[in-house]
């Protein structure tokens, strides 16, 4: 079977620029960021006619970006000198957590089937109410509130982790 | 999941999004309270809920700032590359023939051979190229290149380029395509339509014959036909079939290595029989050589023959295949094949 270039264009055009933005929370530098994301889209094309047809591409983007960047840390973190190294963690401790929560929280919601992301985004980004979610995307209220909770208990198995840290930092 | 749960989970929902009645509010209110687990339990989703509408008024001003029309022809660029890279090694040697060296051949060829341009400005302003038993090079408005095979015929719109850029083909043609992500560069040929995403690639058309075809030599093309559900999108190497009967498209890998021969005037045979070198400099040089014999097997045949007239391929044909052959009104006919 032909690969797809033409779906391969939609999901380079919508997810081009996010995954820019979540690969600088790890590399904190636009063209190194840029670089990284491309590599990881070409890699993805070459196979992507042998992905499973179900596979969530956002999902898989985004973690395949994670890998690269970590990749990256690691094969680059020897040239850096140590004094730059102390220095750059002392003024990014403070930091840290949230950070990497935000990372954690990007992989989470874009691991979410597509339709249950989608209910999220629009009521969490958008403050839309359920009934204009329903009208927008064409399925009844019942479903949205059904992939609303989904979403919701999904997303907190996924960060339970860090947010268990978070409510002992709490006192909770 | 069991019911209450998902009930519960429903009710939470409601409760953050805002979209709880007063009761179910009092509801949640009153499971929250019975035991410590619930608490937790809402806590846990609240804080998910808070978490996630803060990562989104966050996330809009993180977003960088990059021009997609730019990356997507950089992610292009590079797959070609790659791609180019992979194929084999028989591609015409452009830079050797300067530009006007090819546009002298084109013009001896069109006088040598009595060659019809339509070109009329009339209302639809339509400007048409069509070449008899002549090739011809053809270059449009936006630099893109289109050769001609034999008994061809190329049209498009005086305004092309303006809005689209848009041409008809009848017969056969090789296209190199300058590239203009805003404006795709399509064929129409055969009530099918080739796209173009990339840059070089042969359609063959005629309408004589039962498959369309198209080899793609670098780039992406998109190849689909009205009514048939479904399209492929070939990359270098690949040939694109489209069985006119079956109303069948489908893609393989390109074996002919001579797909181009009609305008390189190379050919590559490598342990080809007989049979199939004949059809090939049939179409090629378009002649009318037919076989009134037996073909041993062992008639094979390994040779490449560069800008040769099909004489001197003759003649190296009937020298180490051992052949006999008659001439008569431009009809050849072979009448032994000794190999």
């Amino acid at each position: 079977m032909a690969r797809n270039l033409q779906t391969f264009e939609l999901l380079f055009r919508d997810l081009f620029k996010p995954l820019c933005g979540f690969a600088m929370k790890y590399v904190n530098d636009l063209d190194e960021a840029r670089n990284l994301v491309h590599e990881v889209f070409i890699t993805v094309w070459e196979k992507f006619d042998s992905l499973p047809s179900d596979t969530n591409y956002r999902s898989y983007l985004y973690t395949a970006v994670r890998n690269r960047c970590l990749n990256h840390l690691r094969d680059t973190k020897k040239h850096l000198s140590i004094e730059k190294a102390e220095f750059i963690r002392a003024e990014e401790t403070s930091s840290m957590e949230t950070v990497e929560l935000e990372r954690e929280i990007e992989l989470a919601i874009n691991s979410l089937p597509e339709k249950c992301r989608m209910v999220f985004e629009f009521s969490r980004m958008e403050g839309l109410k359920y009934g204009e979610i329903a009208e927008k995307m064409g399925i009844s209220v019942k479903t949205v509130e059904a992939q609303m909770s989904k979403a919701l208990t999904v997303l907190r198995t996924h960060l339970s982790e860090f947010l268990s840290l978070i409510f002992i930092m709490l006192g909770l | 999941m069991n019911k209450e749960q998902n009930h519960i989970d429903d009710l939470i929902s409601r409760s953050l999004t805002g979209e709880a009645t007063v009761e179910e509010q009092q509801e949640l209110s009153t499971w929250v309270a019975l035991q410590e687990e619930n608490k937790k339990y809402y806590q846990k989703i609240k804080q998910t809920f808070d978490l996630s509408g803060e990562y989104y008024s966050k996330k809009e001003s993180k977003v960088p700032n990059l021009d997609i029309d730019k990356e997507w022809n950089h992610f292009l660029n590079q797959i070609e590359k790659k791609e180019t890279s992979n194929i084999r090694s028989f591609t015409p040697n452009k830079s050797s023939y300067p530009m006007w060296a090819r546009m002298a051949a084109a013009v001896l060829l069109v006088v040598a051979s009595g060659f019809v341009i339509n070109y009329f400005l009339s209302r639809d302003k339509h400007i048409q190229f069509e070449t008899a038993n002549n090739t011809l090079e053809v270059t449009l408005p936006d630099g893109s290149h289109v050769a001609l095979n034999h008994n061809s015929k190329l049209t498009f719109t005086a305004d092309y380029g303006t809005q689209a850029r848009t041409v008809k083909l009848t017969g056969e043609g090789f296209f190199e395509v300058e590239r203009n992500p805003q404006k795709p560069f399509v064929i129409e040929v055969n009530g099918a339509t080739v796209e173009v995403l990339g840059t070089s690639f042969n359609v063959q058309g005629y309408d004589s014959r039962k498959e369309l075809e198209v080899v793609v030599e670098t780039g992406v093309v998109k190849f689909s036909v009205p009514g048939v559900n479904k399209d492929v999108t070939l990359k270098a190497g690949d040939r694109g079939v489209y069985q006119k009967e079956k109303k069948d498209l489908s893609s393989r890998e390109n074996k002919d290595i001579n797909f181009l021969s009609w305008k390189t005037r190379k050919l590559v045979f490598e342990e080809n029989d007989l049979r199939s070198v004949i059809e090939t400099l049939n179409n090629v040089y378009q002649a009318n050589i037919s076989i009134a014999t037996e073909v041993p097997d062992t008639c094979v045949v390994t040779v490449t023959f560069d800008q040769q007239s099909l004489e001197a391929i003759l003649n190296v044909l009937k020298t180490t295949l051992n052949l006999t052959y008659t001439i008569k009104d431009g009809q050849i006919e072979i009448t032994h094949a000794g190999c």
